[in-house]
């Protein structure tokens, strides 16, 4: 994983991957690894999108 | 020498061929040049006429008093005037009913006399009566020339156009400080209802005889220099009975007013006349206290005004508020609705492919007792994958199996 990764460049990333495992094209030896990633990834992009969450829920909540 | 005369004698023959060959009554005109009421109600006088006076054959004539034309030098003509007490009291009852001014000193009037001598007092007219349309129909006339030459002039309603300041605050007066109304109009605007602060300062001038038109005018001329520092111009003075109005009737002075640069409010009208300031001034009213209560009203309107204005703005600010309040709220809403429709789809979105990588997964599918056969590697999918001899390695859920190729069947 790159280290500034968006979560855009993230969710197309697998996006990608997802559709490369569904079609089997994918080298068997790879499939481990790239799952790894993308369990990663998703990982990578929940935390992203609760970071937002709580960002936007802070913003809006009256001090 | 036997024609020898007394003077007394003389001057009974004088009297005597006056009487028997002027014994009609005259119309006679002519400028009441001094008049005083004496002892018993009688009217004593004098009349002259001028040589330099046009006044016989057109303009010029008024009740203006010509004091500048006094003295003797000019005079072709004089006689004596006298009236008696019970004839006088009609006569000048009846002209100032008619012309709204005493009799008095330097008017132009047409008058019907007898002709007497008197042995010691000598010649003098008797006067029988007064035609007071001739002396007011001169002053009208007089008016209505010095309005035409300014109407000609284009200059007549020249003050009129200067608006009124909204705040007709800093007032120049023109008026003499021992005027009667000026203490009231001091009196009127300071202690004013509202309690309105004027600014008021006096630029003295003569307000009645000879001298009118050039104090009035030289005061004008003073305010004009310092024109920034006023709002409006006053000319007033009291309405004292004896007042005359034509010292106002002056073409140089009407056409000072008509030209100010500020606009001009007279108070020194008659209940009757307008004078030619009265028609070139801004606002013409009667009497000073008129003139201040003038000033205090157009003070309030804009007071009002103001307060409207106000009240205006204030709606106008808390509509604009509510109003922007209002959006805010909306797109706040909007905002709020869009961020946690972005966070729900990315959410699911997510899931969608965690559940898709999940069904890729193939532990999933040995854990569940099936098991893949890989050759060279790769996915073992077609029989013409495979050659005799060829090792097949096959994945179970634990461990991992290696056989030979013997032989296949395709399906």
């Amino acid at each position: 994983m790159e280290e500034k990764l968006t979560y855009e460049q993230a969710m197309a990333r697998l996006e990608a991957l997802a559709t490369k495992m569904e079609q089997g094209t994918m080298p068997i030896d790879e499939l481990a690894d790239r799952l790894r990633e993308a369990q990663g990834l998703i990982k990578f992009c929940r935390e992203q999108l609760y970071a937002a969450d709580k960002a936007v829920q802070q913003i809006l909540s009256p001090e | 020498m036997d024609s020898i005369l007394t003077l007394y004698e003389l001057n009974t023959l004088v009297r005597e061929t006056v009487e028997d060959g002027m014994s009609d009554t005259y119309w006679v005109q002519g400028e009441l040049s001094e008049g005083r009421q004496g002892y018993g109600g009688h009217f004593y006088g004098e009349m002259v006429q001028r040589a330099d006076d046009d006044s016989y054959s057109s303009a010029g004539r008024g009740t203006s008093p010509r004091h500048n034309k006094a003295g003797q030098a000019n005079q072709v003509a004089k006689a004596r005037v006298t009236c008696w007490a019970q004839t006088w009291h009609q006569v000048s009852q009846k002209f100032e009913e008619a012309t709204g001014h005493p009799l008095q000193a330097g008017m132009k009037v047409l008058a019907e006399v007898s002709v007497t001598f008197h042995q010691q007092y000598g010649y003098s007219l008797n006067v029988l009566d007064i035609d007071p349309s001739y002396t007011l129909g001169d002053a009208a006339r007089r008016r209505r020339e010095i309005l035409h030459q300014l109407e000609q002039d284009g200059i007549l309603h020249d003050n009129q156009t200067l608006p009124i300041p909204m705040l007709a605050r800093r007032v120049a007066v023109v008026s003499s400080a021992s005027a009667a109304g000026y203490g009231d109009f001091c009196n009127q605007l300071e202690n004013n209802d509202y309690g309105f602060h004027f600014e008021l300062s006096l630029f003295p001038a003569v307000m009645q005889g000879a001298r009118v038109e050039e104090t009035v005018i030289s005061a004008l001329e003073r305010i004009s220099r310092e024109q920034d520092r006023w709002d409006v111009v006053v000319i007033i003075r009291g309405g004292g009975a004896t007042s005359d109005l034509a010292d106002f009737d002056s073409y140089p002075l009407a056409a000072c007013v008509a030209q100010m640069p500020l606009p001009i409010i007279t108070g020194i009208g008659h209940e009757r006349d307008e004078t030619v300031l009265d028609h070139v001034a801004h606002t013409h009213l009667k009497t000073p206290t008129a003139v201040a209560s003038f000033l205090i009203e157009h003070m309030a309107d804009t007071a009002v005004r103001l307060e409207e204005l106000g009240r205006k703005i204030g709606m106008n600010v808390t509509e604009q508020l509510t109003k922007g309040q209002h959006r805010m709220e909306l797109l706040e809403q909007r905002f709020v609705h869009d961020v946690s429709n972005i966070l729900v789809n990315q959410r699911h979105r997510i899931d969608m492919l965690d559940l898709r990588l999940k069904g890729v997964n193939p532990d999933l599918l040995l854990q569940r007792g099936y098991s893949m056969t890989l050759v060279d590697g790769r996915l073992l999918r077609d029989v013409s994958q495979l050659a005799e001899g060829k090792v097949l390695t096959t994945r179970i859920e634990h461990g991992e199996i290696n056989s030979i190729v013997q032989s296949w069947k395709k399906n």
